[in-house]
């Protein structure tokens, strides 16, 4: 194989930049600039047939489309002044690699121009686009925004409709990513639990700091968000499963809207040193979990040593010690004999139900998803879950002393959400495999788009009532902004201002500067709101002529200036 | 009324179109995403061109698939990832799902603005698992453990 010349590459993409599309889309202008070269990826010239209506004929076409479409609805979704850079291709990715999103540049401590707010903490790290908003200014104008690359070996579902059937939506996939790259996304290495930053550029120490999602990050158990953690502290919390919590007053309103009753839940309620919901997998057989589920001790289940299962523990023969399973949740170790044997032989000696947790074998795993044999299965008649190893050891090491646990669909909490009803974020074990603390927790239903599966049924709305991504976009800093005045629209005293250059009244062009004042107001403002309360036109010029007065003596326009908008609102025809 | 004044409104004008010095350096930025995953342009003997990842170093971690995560189109079942595949797709994601800092660039502005750049770092990564029936379960992971524990491969111990 030859490699590709340089030059040859750089002339097509030179091409291909050329004919990138400039979409407006709403309140923020969302570009995807195409990096493929001819004949690739988004301009791949396969011939297709429209789908879905994405009228595109060709299947690059149909890519660019999707991918302007996904650009589209977070552009008109979120405001800012600043264009959007999103850099994208299309490559083969081979057959598990779907895509890849995320901010190609971070910033901290930049101020705002005029009234835009800046970094709303100091010393903390927000996304290129994020940070281009609060800004009012493009952070760096030599650089994207968003980099994006997408499998052109993937058949996915190229349509803008949403009726992808069995395929993979493009759009949804799309809208997930480019939620990450829009600020859904925290800049810790969760596997260390390291912040970013610590290392020496250009003879600049870069001290590690911490990022705006993260200051939303709350773990329950020690009442500290991620930024007031050491690093062994949020290592250790990006493991603690149902624990962690998005706080943020968006998703906290938006969670009773989205979310729905009943939280499938495996929790300790005794001793106090172990009480919590647990992360659990499901199992193929059995009952599902219900309300009010299952309330019992939790009894570790006893059996031969034997051929069929090496260990006392191990559930893979009748229980020896069924008197003591029986009514309570039988604690069952994994390994030898199949998971289905294991739940049987818990239902033969009378256990409500059966938690089965990793063996040593397993140690660093998540808790399984437990498939059936097709013979046991359906003589399962209790609830079975799967638990960790450390989680399982957790609980037997206070067997000695009793351990209460529940099974259950818990219906007083909110699938997703935790009992004071703030989002959950999906933290799941092993510690080694680090977590997806840039996603909510797959328990959440409705299905929501940032978690890291993602699934059929979602829609390609991004905020409540059917999904909460805007709102945590909104709690990092993308406040509403419709006029893109730089004042937050909760606090703008007009939120759609007028901003022309100058003062016009009535068709009256004043030629006087149209003031944009900290409060979110320009003059041609606060003058239409005159005239929406003026009874008749002589009140109405006598208020303009108030306003002219406090606006010559606090410098703002001089006394030529006041004498023009006097000019005009007296010619005008208002009301 | 407060009348501070901030600024005139035709400073609020928005940013609508590229530049030409962001167009230029755009097209270094692009020459770099096509390299975020250590892609390595080549041409087969066709003349397609392919993207393959680069090998994984020698000290890297090797891995072996104990899963069936693709569907075989020929013959509309599951299979495990071949060998040659496993390597490819472990360079792939290893890559993709880097949160390292070692080799950034940053910077400071006069203002005192700081400014990291994460080269595809940190990003989010979507995975497809096939399923018996063809359909793909598809999962978005930050890291590279959660990657390989949703396709199902495992570290190969040198030491038996």
């Amino acid at each position: 194989m030859k490699k590709i010349k340089l030059t040859t590459f750089l002339f097509a993409l030179v091409v291909v930049l050329a004919c990138s599309t400039n979409i407006f889309a709403g309140g923020a202008h969302v570009i995807v600039l195409n990096a493929d070269g001819p004949g690739e990826g988004f301009n791949d010239p396969t011939p297709v047939a429209p789908v879905g209506g994405n009228p595109g004929t060709t299947r690059g076409q149909q890519r660019l489309i999707a991918f302007q479409f996904a650009a589209d609805t977070w552009g008109a979704t979120l405001d800012s002044n600043q264009d959007i850079f999103v850099v994208a291709a299309f490559n083969p990715l081979g057959p598990n690699v779907l895509g890849a999103a995320g901010a190609w540049d971070v910033f901290s401590d930049f101020p705002g121009v005029g009234l835009y707010p800046g970094a709303e903490f100091p010393a903390t790290w927000y996304g290129s686009a994020l940070a281009d908003k609060r800004a009012g200014a493009d952070q760096d104008s030599t650089a994207p925004d968003i980099v994006a690359q997408f499998s052109s070996d993937f058949n996915f579902y190229l349509g803008l409709d949403n009726n992808h059937g069995a395929q993979n939506d493009l759009v949804t996939v799309l809208l997930h990513e480019l939620g990450h790259g829009l600020g859904f996304q925290n800049f810790v290495n969760e596997a260390t639990g390291a912040n970013l930053g610590g290392f020496t550029d250009g003879g600049r120490f870069y001290p590690v700091q911490t990022d705006i999602f993260a200051r939303h990050t709350l773990d329950t158990t020690n009442g500290l968000y991620w930024d007031q953690m050491t690093q062994a502290q949020r290592q250790a919390s990006a493991t603690r499963f149902g624990r962690v919590v998005w706080d943020g007053p968006a998703v906290n309103a938006g969670v009773p809207l989205v979310l729905s009753p009943g939280s499938p839940e495996v929790r300790v309620l005794t001793p106090a040193a172990i009480a919590g919901s647990y992360q659990f997998g499901t199992a193929v057989f059995g009952p599902p979990l219900s309300s009010p589920g299952v309330t019992a001790p939790i009894i570790a289940a006893q059996d031969a040593a034997d051929a069929a299962g090496p260990t006392t523990t191990d559930g893979c023969t009748a229980l020896t010690n069924a008197a003591a399973v029986a009514g309570n949740i039988a604690l069952i170790e994994r390994g030898t004999c199949g998971f289905a044997v294991k739940a049987r032989n818990a239902t033969n000696a009378g256990a409500a139900g059966v938690i089965i947790y990793n063996q040593a074998a397993n140690a660093n795993a998540a808790p399984p998803l437990m498939g059936g044999d097709g013979i046991n299965d359906p003589f399962v008649t209790i609830p079975a879950v799967s638990m960790t190893r450390p989680d399982g050891l957790a609980i037997v090491g206070q067997l000695p002393t009793g351990v209460t646990g529940s099974l259950s669909l818990n219906l007083s909490i909110l699938a997703g959400a935790n009992e004071a009803g703030m989002a959950r974020l999906y933290m799941p074990f092993p510690v080694s495999g680090g977590s997806s603390g840039s996603h909510y927790d797959t328990v959440a239903r409705r299905n929501l788009l940032m978690e890291p599966f993602i699934n059929g049924d979602l829609t390609h709305n991004v905020k409540a009532p059917d999904d909460l991504t805007l709102e945590l976009l909104r709690d990092v800093g993308w406040f509403p902004d419709a006029d893109l005045d730089g004042a937050s629209d909760g606090i703008d005293c007009e939120p759609h201002s007028d901003l022309a250059a100058t003062v016009v009244i009535g068709g009256c062009n004043s030629g006087v500067p149209n003031t944009l004042f900290s409060t979110g107001c320009t003059i041609s403002d606060l003058i239409t709101h005159i005239a929406a309360t003026s009874k008749n036109h002589g009140k109405f010029v006598n208020s303009v002529a108030r306003l002219s007065e406090t606006l010559v003596a606090n410098g703002t326009i001089t006394s030529a200036q006041k004498d023009a908008l006097l000019s005009c609102a007296g010619s005008a025809n208002i009301p | 009324m407060n009348t501070f004044f901030r600024r005139s409104p035709s400073d609020a004008t928005k940013n609508k179109r590229p530049g030409k010095l962001r167009i230029i350096a755009l097209l270094a930025i692009a020459v770099t995403l096509a390299g975020i995953s250590t892609i390595v342009l080549s041409q087969d003997k066709n003349g397609k061109r392919l993207k393959t990842p680069r090998p994984a170093p020698s000290t890297a971690k090797a891995y072996i698939a104990t899963r069936e995560i693709i569907f075989d189109q020929a013959t509309q079942t599951l299979r495990k990832p071949t060998a040659e595949e496993t390597s490819a797709l472990v360079a792939q994601i290893s890559s993709l799902t880097n949160r390292s800092t070692e080799g950034l660039t940053a910077r400071q502005l006069p203002n005192g603005t700081k400014q990291i750049t994460l080269e595809g770092r940190f990003g989010g990564v979507a995975l497809g698992r096939a399923r018996a029936d063809g359909t793909t379960e598809v999962r978005c992971v930050t890291t590279m453990e959660e990657a390989i524990s949703f396709l199902g491969l495992e570290e190969v111990n040198p030491i038996r």
